[in-house]
């Protein structure tokens, strides 16, 4: 809580930097989390396997711990890029490549990536489209974009609910809408959505994993495209964030992942 | 007819590796553990199996570990059982709400699974003479 200022700048300057410091405070203390839980189980799993002299542990046990490890050290390392990524745009020093690039593949390939995710929450993925677009893109960045906007909206999906990706091709852009089908988010929040480390009342209830960084990285990527985003929610319909991306020259031919899986 | 005699230790955590990691350390000191994934299951779980000892993780869903703790000292039949808090925060100020709400021990994430059981152990043994003094 800020006390209302009573009189002058000072006393509201004062106020919003201590609005600031709690903030800040606020954040250090998400990461500090975010960073702690996965090395949990990092360094608890590992003195249990180095503790095992006696090699009382099963070979299916040690597997097991190893994939947790596994696990739990690329939750740490996709925290880090994505820290790295933000300072990286923030700084100006954030630059994309550019080539043809075939959306049903690609958006294909994340759902793939998807599912095992979807499946332990009980949540269901589908892709669907109509037409294959194609649009002038970076490989790496539009894979981690449609990555962000699947993961987040499993994330922030409840048993039982569908998370669809739907690709269409409107002549000058390509259309990716994403959709989950309960979360609904407040008019409130949808406003800062994309503000960095900015995360939905929703989500910190839920104690939903995260910093608060995905939807950050999500619109810069959107931007270095010359893209637009926008965000729907209701509580009958639920989210959906609808993606559009310039489509390149349409005479290109060397179109990577058309060759590769089509007709 | 065999009475199981081992202690109950409750573990509470929404991270399921972490809960794994508690839970299969505990076993392997022979303790029976009953787990849960959030607050709400950990207050129904004290309340129906009534454990020796809790093991909380502070950020859980639902209900987290201070207000667990506090549900568990207002609950007749565990009100005196050891609370240990578990928490990834190193802010004096949530330690202290931590022992406010009634904890007896707080532990830092990460941790030594060994140290936490020595932890357990210790707290079990404490309040068993407590309890042998006072009948």
């Amino acid at each position: 809580m800020i006390p209302r200022p009573r009189s002058g700048d000072e006393k509201l300057l004062a106020a919003v930097g201590r609005d600031t410091d709690r903030l800040k405070e606020e954040f250090f203390e998400l990461v500090s989390h975010e960073l702690r839980t996965p090395l949990t189980s990092i360094i608890g799993y590992l003195e249990l396997m180095l503790a095992d002299d006696g090699h009382a542990l099963e070979a299916k046990e040690r597997q097991r711990f190893l994939h947790v490890m596994k696990r739990n050290s690329e939750r740490l390392l996709a925290l880090v890029s994505d820290l790295l990524f933000v300072s990286k745009v923030n700084a100006e020093r954030f630059t994309i490549n550019s080539e043809p690039l075939e959306l049903a593949t690609m958006a294909g390939a994340t759902v793939d990536a998807a599912a095992p995710l979807a499946a332990d929450h009980s949540i269901g993925l589908f892709l669907a489209f109509n037409s294959r677009p194609v649009i002038q893109g970076d490989p790496a960045r539009i894979a981690q974009l449609l990555d962000k906007l699947v993961s987040n909206a499993i994330k922030h999906s409840d048993e039982g609910e569908r998370v669809t990706v739907d690709l269409s091709d409107e002549r000058t852009h390509a259309v990716v809408v994403v959709t989950n089908s309960g979360s609904h988010i407040e008019q409130q929040d949808i406003e800062r959505l994309f503000d960095r480390f900015f995360r939905a009342e929703r989500a910190d209830r839920q104690m939903v994993p995260g910093i608060g960084l995905g939807l950050t990285i999500v619109k810069a990527i959107v931007d270095a495209h010359g893209g637009q985003i926008e965000v729907a929610s209701d509580l009958a319909s639920g989210t959906s964030f609808r993606v559009e991306l310039p489509v390149g020259d349409t005479d290109e031919v060397q179109v990577r992942s058309l060759r590769e899986g089509t007709t | 007819m065999t009475v199981d005699k081992r202690h109950v230790v409750l573990v509470a955590d929404d991270d399921e590796d972490i809960l794994a990691l508690v839970g299969f350390r505990l076993e392997r000191e022979s303790y029976k553990v009953l787990a849960a994934p959030d607050g709400e299951a950990a207050v129904r779980l004290a309340r129906e199996h009534q454990p020796d000892l809790a093991i909380l993780d502070v950020r859980m869903p639902k209900l987290d570990g201070y207000e667990v703790t506090k549900l568990i000292r207002r609950s007749e039949a565990v009100r005196d059982i050891p609370v240990i808090l578990l928490s990834a925060s190193v802010e004096d100020m949530h330690i202290q709400r931590g022992y406010d709400a009634g904890a007896n021990h707080y532990m830092h994430k990460p941790f030594s699974p060994r140290d936490l059981v020595e932890h357990v152990a210790a707290a079990l043994q404490e309040d068993s003479s407590a309890s042998r003094t006072t009948e």
